[in-house]
């Protein structure tokens, strides 16, 4: 699955609200109209942003989050998030902390499959999303029969994969920063500047 | 929870959510990026954790600019109301700009300020809740180059760039003057460039210079420049 992810903010905004920035979030498939699917979509991530972005640092302004949806091979939404956590962070919004989704299926076996496909996510019994941000679960989207005993042992691995997750978002990040002939002298450990 | 480590002396990479140790006894200004919680700074912004003596910040290039005060930047007016102008300085909200706000400006003689004209002016007042505020003098009625800028070309720029082309020292100009006789280049903090020189093919060579030459090491600006100036030349 992939997709692509656009922010822009503070803009200003009609409807103001006077005491934090008010996100807005579009979501948009690959292919066909706006379905039901794509409107949860869209306050799930206005929900995980509106928790990690500092809003009220920008009062009476708004964040915009275009979501476009480039193909769907399973577990979307946990794509979506991610993405929307590296724009987040390229276009530098004060934000608490980073986030990650982990998604899971959980077969009738009791295996758990990590990251699954369209005929994965078909097949299992239930399915977890799971977004975390630091230490806390912000977001969660779980479908089908689990016990609560089954439910936080997946919180918990989850957590793990999150914590990976977040090591590739600072690997890319450091690539990103390295185009920059000022960053790379500044964050060399040979270079003169330090 | 994880051990908070003291801010590191050399500059370090971070993500959102990491989190220094504020160390004891010490005045400490915590700078753009960063959030003083609980004696920790948090950081906000994924960026370059650097750190003196006096002050810590992130550094880190970005395009929307957020007012803050004593910041020098460049607006385009967009209205009138009243004695004051709605300047558009590309943040959230329009600033205001007192008409009288210029050097040796009075009620009856003041600049003529019309829509679309450009000013280069310094922000005195940027709360986050209120629009924020312009002028155009110091304390002393003073303008110290701050002024409306006529004629010439407005680009747009990261506010990476504008921080590096403010500094003295850097290498980014030393090409264009080497190059170019007559030129002028005034450098708002939110990301906008003013240029303004002898001939139009000047100040296209130099406004597509300034849009290359930010991610270039030092030994590739001349060339950059020196092929701008063929293509400009060579089309005309």
């Amino acid at each position: 699955s992939s997709g692509i992810n656009a922010e822009y903010g503070d803009i200003r905004l009609n409807r103001e609200d006077p005491e934090k920035a008010v996100v807005e979030a579009t979501v948009r498939s690959a292919t066909g109209h706006g379905t039901p699917l794509d409107k949860m979509y869209e306050e799930a991530v206005r929900r995980v942003c509106e928790e990690v972005i500092l809003t009220t640092d920008h009062p009476r302004t708004s964040f915009q989050v275009i979501v476009q949806i480039e193909d769907n091979a399973g577990s979307v939404l946990s794509v979506i998030m991610n993405a929307l956590c590296l724009a987040l962070m390229d276009a530098a919004v004060p934000m608490k902390g980073m986030f990650g989704a982990v998604a899971c299926v959980q077969t009738e076996d009791g295996t758990l499959q990590w990251d699954p496909t369209t005929d994965e996510e078909a097949g299992g019994q239930c399915s977890y999303l799971f977004v975390y941000s630091g230490q806390d679960m912000i977001y969660s989207h779980c479908t089908g029969q689990f016990s609560v005993d089954q439910y936080m042992l997946v919180l918990q691995k989850g957590r793990q994969v999150a914590v990976d997750l977040w090591a590739f978002f600072r690997e890319a990040f450091e690539k990103l920063l390295k185009k920059d002939v000022k960053f790379q002298m500044l964050l060399n450990p040979k270079s003169k500047l330090r | 929870m994880a051990e908070v480590q003291e801010i590191p002396a050399t500059p370090t990479m971070v993500m959102c959510g990491d989190a220094f140790a504020f160390p004891q006894c010490t005045e400490l200004t915590v700078g753009p990026g960063l959030r003083y919680i609980k004696n920790t700074v948090n950081c906000t912004k994924p960026g370059v954790l650097r750190a003196t003596n006096k002050s810590v910040w992130i550094d880190r290039n970005s395009k929307r600019y957020v007012p803050v005060v004593e910041e020098r930047v460049i607006g385009i007016v967009a209205g009138r109301i009243g004695e004051d102008c709605r300047v558009d300085v590309g943040a959230a909200h329009y600033a205001m700009l007192n008409g009288v706000a210029f050097e040796g400006a009075t009620q009856r003689n003041k600049p003529d300020l019309k829509i679309g004209s450009l000013v280069f002016a310094k922000v005195i007042a940027a709360n986050k809740d209120v629009e924020p505020e312009l002028s155009c003098v110091n304390k002393n009625g003073k303008s110290n180059g701050l002024q409306v800028l006529e004629g010439g070309h407005l680009i747009s720029c990261s506010l990476g760039l504008c921080r590096k082309l403010r500094q003295p020292t850097t290498p980014l100009t030393a090409p264009l003057i080497a190059h170019f006789k007559l030129f002028e280049l005034v450098v708002g903090m939110n990301g906008r460039v003013w240029i303004h020189s002898d001939s139009v093919k000047h100040t296209l060579c130099i406004s597509m210079y300034l849009g290359r030459c930010e991610y270039l090491p030092e030994e590739e600006l001349m060339p950059l420049l020196k092929d701008i100036v063929k293509r400009v030349e060579s089309s005309a």
